[in-house]
């Protein structure tokens, strides 16, 4: 059914719907024995209008309250992430435990610890000795050169 | 006298302006019409109040979304209808009952209504419904009760109109064999 075309039911007089009201109870009361309190219809419609046009109660809440509880959520939120990146930094291969560098050191005694750990880190001292100034001045123009050019 | 239009009830319930006279005139049309409707499905006063209530409540705050698809009448019903199912559903849970234990409660719920004065013969009659399957019921009381229409109840109950008129026959003959019996049999004496 499209809008527009729902007169059907109302196009009638209120009389008329009365007196259909008025049948629908007789034939519920005397039929099914089915009963309503007395005046119940313009109670129960007193109630509903009540209801309905009843001023709805708005919870206001202030925004600086809300403003705070952001704030204060974010910053702990903050605290928190902050916390467990240091944790995980300082729990990370820098910070060698006590057991391992004991380890290192009794190795470093029995001379076995010099190939893994420094044969790399000495190599490069020892070779920039024998590194020329010009090669040095070369290797720092084309470094700067780079850097303009990029 | 008053001549009432349905759209233009429909727009002056929809206006901010007249929406409360509106909605008043709709309460004198529909009230009863829905309580007694409602009333067949939750059987005692008190729920069938309850549940008017809530229709109307519902009613008011749809009311903007209501996009004319069927006729304002069908559509209150129909918000009705589905009210009572989820009434009784809420307390089929709450009580912990089964869908049998509802039905064999039916009678005794009915009798128990404060607002329930029926004689023998009613007794009998509503004892004959509340053996019916529930749409079954459900079909007969819309029909010869609330004299809806065949299209109007499909609207509703979401079922074919063939479905309903044969439904709908078949309940009454069944309903008159069953009153036309205890009838003879109140005659006899047995």
């Amino acid at each position: 059914m499209k809008p527009g075309n729902n007169h059907s039911h109302l196009e009638g007089q209120v009389g008329s719907l009365d007196l259909l009201d008025q049948e629908m109870h007789k034939k519920h009361a005397d039929e099914l024995g089915l009963n309503v309190p007395e005046d119940y219809f313009s109670q129960s419609k007193n109630e509903l209008l009540t209801k309905i046009t009843a001023p709805k109660k708005w919870i206001l809440v202030p925004f600086t309250r809300n403003k705070v509880i952001w704030l204060a959520a974010a910053s702990l939120a903050f605290i928190l992430v902050l916390n467990l990146y240091t944790s995980n930094v300082n729990s990370g291969i820098d910070v060698i435990p006590a057991v391992v560098s004991d380890t290192i050191e009794q190795l470093k005694g029995s001379g076995l610890v010099y190939e893994f750990l420094e044969s790399e880190e000495k190599d490069i001292l020892i070779s920039s000795l024998f590194i020329e100034d010009t090669e040095l001045d070369e290797f720092i123009a084309d470094y700067m050169i780079e850097g303009v050019l990029e | 006298m008053q001549l009432i239009n349905e759209d233009d009830l429909i727009k002056k319930l929809k206006s901010n302006k007249h929406r409360d006279k509106a909605f008043n005139k709709l309460l004198d049309l529909y009230q009863e019409r829905l309580y007694w409707h409602i009333r067949k499905l939750v059987l005692t006063h008190e729920n069938a109040n309850d549940v008017l209530q809530n229709t109307f409540l519902r009613i008011h705050k749809s009311l903007p979304k209501f996009k004319q698809q069927s006729s304002l009448h069908t559509w209150m019903y129909r918000i009705a209808y589905n009210e009572s199912l989820r009434f009784l559903e809420q307390n089929k849970k709450k009580n912990h009952t089964s869908l049998e234990d509802v039905n064999n409660r039916y009678l005794d719920n009915l009798v128990a209504d404060v607002f329930f004065d029926g004689k023998d013969i009613q007794i009998k009659l509503q004892d004959i419904l509340s053996k019916l399957p529930d749409k079954q019921r459900q079909i007969f009381q819309m029909k010869y009760y609330d004299n809806l229409k065949f299209h109007e109840m499909a609207h509703i109950l979401g079922i074919k109109e063939g479905t309903l008129k044969s439904s709908y026959y078949a309940t009454a003959r069944h309903i008159e064999k069953n009153m036309l019996f205890i009838e003879l049999l109140t005659k006899t004496g047995v």
